[in-house]
């Protein structure tokens, strides 16, 4: 099963940069929860299919071009780690990031069950070490 | 100290103390009262904030976020009336402990913060107050 979560975490962000919302949603669990970088700072928690629809519409309403690319992937069983590279470009502002940054992805049978975004990669690499 | 020797150690160990324990009152007597600043809150928009009503709102957006918000500081560079501190920011969210660390780029005047920008990285931070070689 963990090679297959690390295969199913690596299709959720290329549905993500596709924006193939209900590809993002079949790879979930139906009580997921989303904890995306900016909506932590707001204490927005997106929850269930409805939250990953409702997140990817936000941010396709914040940013005119926004994509996170794997450049490693660790698997830890049911948690994966990703560092990748985060470029957008947002839409009200013009602003132009690249930068990196690290997310956990939680899994159960099959499905994302919790995905965390840190904005710095060593610290989403200590949240698996200290969930081991 | 007079307001005028405050360097950006001493203002960024103020400021994120007044955020810790939640004194707002204590954190606006830092910030001059025309301030403008940006937040990686409305980074997409470009918002800016501006006057102590817009740190009043922002301040409540970011004490709000988290159960138990912590803000520590890692690293400050800089002096006089520029500057940039490391931080991170810790707390609870739908019962998972998360944390984001970012970079924030200051400007004083007269002993008080007179703008400020949130970044994502150093490089960035120096960029925009000159401190980058």
């Amino acid at each position: 099963m963990s090679r297959e979560n690390v295969e199913l975490v690596r299709r959720s962000f290329e549905a993500f940069n596709a924006r193939d919302v209900d590809g993002l949603v079949s790879l979930s669990d139906p009580d997921c929860e989303w904890l995306p970088f900016r909506a932590q700072l707001e204490g927005i928690v997106y929850r269930g299919h409805a939250g990953i629809r409702k997140f990817v519409g936000d941010m396709d309403e914040d940013w005119e071009a926004f994509r996170v690319d794997p450049l490693e992937l660790h698997d830890r069983g049911e948690r994966v780690g990703v560092v990748g590279r985060v470029r957008g470009l947002g839409r009200g502002s013009g602003v132009d990031i690249d930068s990196t940054a690290g997310f956990v992805l939680e899994l159960r049978e099959g499905r994302i069950t919790r995905v965390t975004s840190h904005s710095d990669p060593e610290v989403a690499l200590d949240a698996l070490r200290l969930q081991e | 100290m007079s307001q005028e020797s405050v360097e950006p150690r001493a203002m960024a160990e103020a400021a994120y103390g007044a955020l810790n324990s939640g004194d707002l009152d204590g954190f606006l007597a830092l910030i001059a009262e025309d301030v403008e600043f940006t937040s990686l809150v409305a980074e997409a928009e470009g918002t800016t904030f501006r006057g102590h009503e817009g740190v009043r709102t922002w301040w409540e957006t970011v004490r709000g976020a988290f159960q138990d918000p912590r803000w520590e500081v890692l690293d400050v560079v800089g002096s006089g009336e520029r500057g940039v501190t490391k931080f991170r920011i810790a707390g609870t969210l739908s019962g998972v402990q998360v944390a984001q660390t970012m970079w924030q780029a200051a400007e004083l005047r007269d002993g008080k913060l007179s703008w400020w920008a949130f970044f994502r990285t150093e490089r960035e931070a120096l960029e925009a107050v000159g401190l980058r070689e």
